[in-house]
């Protein structure tokens, strides 16, 4: 089947009323002419099906208020048609492994496996190709051999390690972190500053407890051949550090110096698309703008 | 970011196609290039996306275009 007359999005140009030929799912022919017969475009644009690494909203389709559960089909079929419907054909759903404060148990690894498994069966009816990107924290120990299981399974083609401690990472700035916390529950400053308190001290753990953590989570990414990001990388030392862990991505990293280390280790980086849309991180960390004037950026997720 | 980018519209979608393809280790995907698999969406002037295939394959249509191509049937 040909499609004629499109601006076609090609890697390194744009070619102005072209065609485009699709013989067994797959691009036969490209042309820079219109073709006669084809499904006509009248100068429609056609782009490659975009393919986002980080996306966290199944999670708010299986519980669309605290404590209110839907069904995976249900969930599903709406993540897939507003997936379908905004050109994304490659879709990693992000899924939590970590005791946000948030959630409290909700995010306990039991839930998390039950959602890995439940979309890994749910996408052979789906119109989008789903993918899953495990989003394992690294204080959160008792997870490790879950993950190996998951892995074992087949069940998860990314991970991404990530730190939600307050005081580094996307909340280095103790201060915002407090002030989002504050509107995000509806509580005063004093109480969100108590919260706050309160999930660094449950998360504390001595650093060679975190670090043996992502060694082995490395290790079995490295063995499973399962791409393995980094997570709001915040200094220099810290994207050596992934990067010394065979990490192929660095997502949302937070300051320019982690942003440009993570590149010159060759990592890709991945910022979130909103972020770009409004010219600044929520955060207030760096700007997915500012990274990809300065050159640093190479992948926009809806995160 | 199209306006931004040194390779204009080409550059900023690399971001969302070929560039995570990459990272991902996704070669049969991830951009125009005659080979790969045909999963890609359409736009009109209102920046609508108006059609999306995976593989060649309808999976989002408005009813704008003009199609004769085969629907993705869902798996049994």
């Amino acid at each position: 089947m040909w499609l004629s007359d499109f601006n076609l999005v090609l890697p390194d140009c744009v070619i102005k009323s072209g065609s485009l030929l699709i013989e067994d799912g797959k691009i036969a022919e490209i042309r820079d002419h219109a073709v006669p017969g084809g499904v006509d475009g009248a100068g429609r644009t056609l782009f490659p099906g975009f393919i986002d690494m980080h996306g966290d909203m199944i999670e708010q389709e299986l519980e669309p208020r605290v404590r209110v559960d839907f069904p995976m089909a249900v969930a599903m079929a709406s993540l897939d048609a507003r997936l379908a419907a905004a050109g994304v054909t490659t879709a990693y759903a992000a899924v939590s492994f970590s005791r946000g404060a948030r959630d409290g148990e909700r995010r306990s690894f039991d839930h998390t496996s039950g959602v890995i498994r439940g979309l890994s069966e749910a996408r052979a009816h789906a119109r989008v190709d789903h993918r899953i990107h495990a989003r394992f924290d690294i204080t959160f120990d008792n997870a490790v051999g879950v993950l190996a299981d998951l892995l074992d399974e087949g069940r998860v083609d990314l991970v991404s390690l990530m730190d939600h401690t307050p005081g580094q990472g996307q909340y280095r700035n103790l201060e915002i972190h407090i002030k989002n916390k504050a509107a995000y529950h509806g509580v005063s400053e004093t109480e969100a500053r108590q919260m706050v308190t309160t999930a660094i001290a449950e998360r504390s753990r001595p650093q060679e407890i975190l670090l043996a953590n992502m060694r082995q989570v490395a290790r079995l990414c490295d063995s499973h051949g399962v791409p393995l990001a980094s997570h709001d990388d915040d200094t220099a030392d810290k994207a050596n550090l992934m990067a010394d862990l065979g990490a192929v991505i660095s997502e949302f990293p937070v300051t320019p110096e982690a942003a440009e280390t993570a590149v010159q280790r060759g990592m890709m980086t991945a910022m979130g698309a909103p972020n770009a849309m409004r010219g600044q991180s929520y955060s207030g960390n760096l700007s997915a703008r500012d990274a990809h004037g300065r050159g640093v950026l190479h992948i926009l997720a809806a995160d | 970011m199209a306006r931004r980018d040194p390779d204009g519209l080409a550059g900023s979608t690399r971001l969302a196609s070929a560039h995570p393809a990459q990272a991902l280790g996704l070669a049969d995907r991830g951009s125009l290039t005659v080979g790969k698999r045909a999963d890609l969406f359409v736009t009109d002037a209102h920046n609508r996306v108006v059609m999306t295939m995976r593989a060649g394959s309808v999976i989002h249509a408005d009813g704008t275009l003009a199609l004769d191509a085969p629907v993705l049937q869902p798996a049994e």
